[in-house]
């Protein structure tokens, strides 16, 4: 009815303030746009691995180990089905030179029952074909083979010919993962290669067997249990699907969307919201006479209400409505990009349209609450004293702030420190917006440092490999001294890594032994290796609970090797799931020498042509190339930088808009007041000092919460994405903290500048004239 | 004086409204009684700060009197929450400001349909009404793009259109030159021919030609009162 015949005042006074409106519809666009991108994404994938797993019949439990295992777990009340294979490390030769592959097996006849595979080209094994296998698709792109293509297998009686039938998509090799601390592969140095059982049995060394289990409904807890009891049965290594690799990484990413998905509207909407209230309070501020009028009339509190709350609401529909629609494009998009990145064999990309509600829900909210505050006080101004002419701002004070001030400060630095007093809410609602823009911007400052400081750490510190390779034999003196000599090697050492089972009376770790010369140049130990014992990362500390000094149990199920070692200290490396012993007593509990050697180059950048000069030597049976692993961690880095450059951006739109907005409405209303100064012949010069530094005290007064809160936060946001295998330390640099400041400073000063320039073209003539103050 | 069984339209009777406290109350109205019957058209006089405003407030429900009765058209205000002031003030009185506060982004015809709208009037009324008042050619300007006596006959439109029995005018023509003053008592003039009941507060003893009764105040209360 008659709040009707408002509509047109409200479109009126928008437009008229169209430029304040629009930084916050633009604050309102970027977070809800993000949160539908990255919820979409979220449901999406999520919803795309959900259907993966189920048409794959994806396990819930993996488990090395003998037939009395896997009967001991099928025996168990919650385990549905139970299959075996073999799984394990082999050398293989996938046309670029021996590396070191996975072998799993499948049944000739027919698909698994458990992680089956989804055939992308060519068809499942033939029991007609000999020797015909499948090549897992990630595999099969990075090294260039398709259906035809003739590749390598080695064995305990050297090479056998296999020839690719097919290529598969595998639930298991979604992230190209070779274990919990092998996240990143080299993606020429590590490939996936289906046999049948028949052909894998020989090739494959002792322990590769592996039995895979369902538990009834997927129930994690159940499946938790079983990989517990699966030790107990002598499994040498167990996990469940919370633990698998490839698992793992996709659940930190969809976690990682899913936080976004609530940490970007939170924080944009909060700017928006405040954005939104300083507009209001000041818009309202200069109708009261007209709203008392309208409350003379008849109008109610309701209806001053109801007309107030809709410019919040139409000013977030204005961000809202585009938000949706691009951010529902955006997310399309982007789940199908990242879906064909990883080639997910079932994808789930629907458009949701749960999302765009839930989306326009939360942005009318947002402009209902930030309108609801300001209109509700319009409403209750009373009619009659909101008619006589006031003035409509505070008057000065002295406020504490200028206690702190030097006894002869000047008058533009007095007058700056006690206009931050005049508007206390607004001063404190910049104070506030700030703070939300720098836990944003400290936030990605702390995910790159972190990120860096890790990457780092691990990559160029801790481990210094060059190139591995795996030998036909053991790395003796002569093949040492043989390998030293190759062009671009500045040394070799004996190595070896390899699956190990530590047991103390605490519990089970299942882990990565590697095996280094004592005083080696390829890894830097907090903790040197002796022949005292064994060398432990944190992850074993813990799921073991032992000091050092402590005995536990070791078994290298390859290997036969069953043995008590000593703990002999630990280690706390960003990747924790390694331990290690000297190679000397590797040889002692093998009875040889380790079959691999490390190499350290003389300069990384070579390391592809001493790579060429390895494989062809006759000693080498496969090749690990860690300086790609590294660079693949680089190229990781750099996405996450342009991440990380995306979330300053965004920080500087909002501390922008919500700045531009509170010091648009604070120079605005003392238009009059510098129109008489300058009158009366004060220098612009003064205006403008006076202004900046009023600005840029408010905004120091959220620099400090600002940051402590964005530190933490940060963190917390990091928290998601270590895992007990691998796990970032937050942290961020000084350069960072300082970097956030300027950040914020420059968007202080760059959203004051349209305000001033508008006040320096002031008709002084006619501002003068006005009434009031 | 006219003999009538009406009740009054309004009854004062010992109203005071104070602001402030102690040291620097001020009492606006001091223990004021008046009756004013419907169809009167009273001019209040007074020097500045008399409590000529406060009066018209108190009667016209956005001001409350701290002590008294006050009865405006069989209906007492005392006591009345906000939302039964609301609905006494949308069907009881209209308002004509000094400053005519209209509402800047909306246009002459779009003001007068925002109060018309209140007692179910449409954009056809407020356009017959502001003919009335002389300015049928200027429905679409914006209060800025009119001058001052343009302005408060919108403001007089805006009044007329509630058709409420009651009109309270604080200084209406305070603002204007002899000539826009002259045409907006004529429009008061009309109305209360009408028999609608006019109360009209100003300074210019000139307006009492218009007047059906004259009331002086002072300090608050009301020094003479005299009907003409
Ligand atoms: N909200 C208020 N707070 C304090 N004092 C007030 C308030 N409103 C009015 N007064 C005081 O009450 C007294 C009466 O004021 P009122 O506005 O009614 O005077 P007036 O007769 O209308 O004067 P004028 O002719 O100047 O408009 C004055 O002394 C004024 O200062
Ligand atoms: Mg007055």
């Amino acid at each position: 009815m008659s709040t009707s015949v408002l509509r047109p005042k409200l479109r009126r006074d928008l437009r008229q303030k169209r430029r304040q409106v629009i930084a916050v519809a633009a604050t309102v666009l970027i977070g809800v746009g993000l949160f539908v991108v990255s919820w979409d994404m979220y449901r999406n994938l999520q919803r795309s691995y959900d259907e993966t797993y189920e048409q794959t019949a994806f396990a819930d439990v993996w488990a090395h180990g003998d037939d009395s295992v896997a009967s001991a777990i099928a025996s168990l009340a919650s385990v549905d089905t139970i299959e075996q294979r073999v799984s394990t490390d082999i050398s293989m030769d996938l046309g670029q030179g021996a590396i070191i592959g996975r072998l799993q097996s499948v049944p000739a006849g027919g698909q698994p029952e458990l992680n089956q595979l989804v055939i992308v080209e060519g068809s499942y094994l033939d029991p007609a074909i000999d020797n015909g296998i499948l090549m897992e698709s990630n595999t099969a792109d990075n090294f260039d083979l398709t259906v035809g293509s003739h590749v390598e297998l080695f064995g305990p009686s050297g090479w056998i010919e296999g020839e690719v039938v097919g290529i598969v998509a595998s639930p298991e090799w979604l992230w190209m993962a070779p274990s919990s601390e092998e996240l990143l592969a080299d993606p020429l140095g590590f490939g996936v290669v289906f046999t049948s059982h028949e052909l894998a049995e020989p090739l494959a060394p002792p322990g590769s067997n592996q039995v895979l289990a369902t538990v009834t409904d997927h129930d994690a807890d159940a499946a938790a249990e079983v990989t517990a009891a699966a030790f107990g049965f002598g499994a040498t290594d167990a996990y469940d699907r919370a633990h698998h690799p490839s698992d793992q990484a996709l659940q930190s990413d969809v976690e990682g969307f899913r936080q976004m998905a609530v940490l970007f509207p939170v924080l944009f909407l909060g700017v928006a919201a405040l954005a939104t209230s300083v507009l209001l309070s000041r818009l309202i501020q200069s109708q009261r006479a007209e709203i008392g009028m309208l409350r003379a009339f008849g109008f109610g509190q309701r209806e001053i209400v109801r007309h107030f709350a809709a410019y919040g609401l139409v000013t977030a529909m204005i961000g809202g409505i585009p938000a949706v629609a691009l951010g529902a494009v955006g997310g399309w998009y982007a789940t199908g990009a990242y879906t064909s990145f990883l080639s997910i064999p079932f994808t789930s990309r629907d458009l949701n349209p749960s999302t765009w509600i839930i989306a326009l829900a939360v942005s009318a909210l947002m402009g209902l609450v930030a309108g609801y505050l300001p209109a509700r006080a319009a409403a209750r101004i009373a009619p009659a004293t909101a008619m006589r002419p006031l003035g409509d701002i505070a008057i000065g004070r002295h406020s504490w702030l200028e206690k702190l001030l030097p006894r002869r400060t000047p008058s533009w630095a007095l007058v700056a420190v006690r206009n931050i007093g005049r508007q206390r809410r607004r001063s404190a609602a910049t104070m506030f917006g700030v703070v939300l823009a720098l836990i944003l911007i400290v936030s990605a400052f702390v995910m790159n440092d972190s990120i860096n400081e890790v990457f780092t750490r691990q990559f160029h510190e801790v481990d210094q490999r060059d190139l591995v390779v795996a030998l036909d034999g053991n790395a003796d003196e002569d093949t040492l001294g043989a390998l030293a000599l190759v062009d671009g090697v500045a040394a070799a050492e004996g190595y070896m890594q390899a699956p190990v089972l530590f047991q103390s009376e605490a519990g089970f770790a299942a882990q990565q032994l590697q095996v280094y010369e004592q005083g080696s140049q390829a890894h830097e130990f907090a903790s040197t290796i002796t022949t005292d014992g064994i060398v432990l990362g944190t992850a074993a500390r813990d799921d073991l609970a032992v000091e050092v000094g402590d005995v536990v149990e070791m078994a290298l199920p390859g290997f036969a090797v069953e043995t008590a070692v000593v703990v002999a200290g630990f280690v706390d490396e960003p990747i924790s799931g390694f331990s290690y012993l000297p190679v000397q007593t590797w040889a002692e509990l093998t009875g040889a020498p380790p079959p691999m050697v490390v190499l350290t180059l003389d300069s990384d950048d070579d390391h592809s042509s001493v790579r060429t000069l390895l494989v062809e030597h006759p000693a080498v049976v496969a090749l690990e190339d860690h300086v790609a692993i590294a660079n693949q961690a680089e190229s990781l880095l750099a996405a996450s930088r342009f991440f990380v450059g995306l979330m300053l951006a965004f920080a500087m739109v909002m501390a922008v808009a919500l700045i531009f907005n509170a010091m648009t409405v604070t120079i605005g209303e003392r238009e009059s007041e510098v129109a008489n100064l300058q009158a009366n012949g004060v220098g612009r010069s003064w205006i403008r000092r006076t202004i900046t530094l009023e600005n840029l005290v408010t905004a120091f007064g959220g620099i400090i919460p600002g940051l402590i809160i964005g530190r933490i936060l940060g963190a917390a946001f990091l928290a998601q994405f270590s895992t007990a295998q691998f796990r970032f330390d937050p942290g961020i640099t000084t350069m960072s903290l300082l970097l956030s400041v300027a950040l914020i400073v420059v968007a202080a000063v760059m959203a004051q500048m349209p305000g001033l320039r508008s006040l320096f073209r002031l008709d002084l003539a006619a501002k003068v004239r006005e009434r009031g103050i | 004086m006219p003999a009538t069984v009406d009740p009054p339209l309004v009854a004062l009777d010992n109203v005071t409204r104070t602001y402030g406290e102690g040291e620097t109350e001020v009492r606006a109205l001091d223990g004021l009684a008046l009756t004013i019957d419907r169809g009167e058209f009273v001019v209040l006089l007074g020097p500045s700060g008399s409590g000529k405003t406060t009066l018209l407030n108190v009667i016209g429900g956005i001001d409350a009197a701290t002590s008294g009765e006050v009865v405006v058209d069989d209906q007492s205000l005392a006591g009345l929450d906000d939302r039964a002031l609301t609905a006494f003030r949308r069907d009881h009185v209209a308002f004509i400001f000094q400053f005519y506060n209209l509402v800047p982004t909306l246009t002459a015809v779009e003001n007068v349909e925002l109060i018309a709208a209140l007692n179910g009037g449409d954009r056809s009324d407020a356009e017959r009404t502001l003919g009335s008042v002389g300015l049928a050619d200027h429905l679409d300007r914006f209060p800025s793009a009119l001058s001052g006596g343009q302005q408060q006959r919108v403001a007089v439109a805006r009044a007329l259109a509630k058709n409420s029995p009651l009109l309270l005018c604080d200084e209406p023509t305070g603002a204007l030159d002899q000539a826009a003053g002259k045409h907006v008592l004529d429009l008061l003039d009309e109305l209360n021919g009408e028999m609608r009941t006019v109360v009209l507060v100003t300074h210019d003893e000139s307006i009492t030609e218009h007047a059906s009764r004259v009331i002086r105040m002072v300090d608050g209360r009301i020094v003479s009162d005299t009907n003409r």
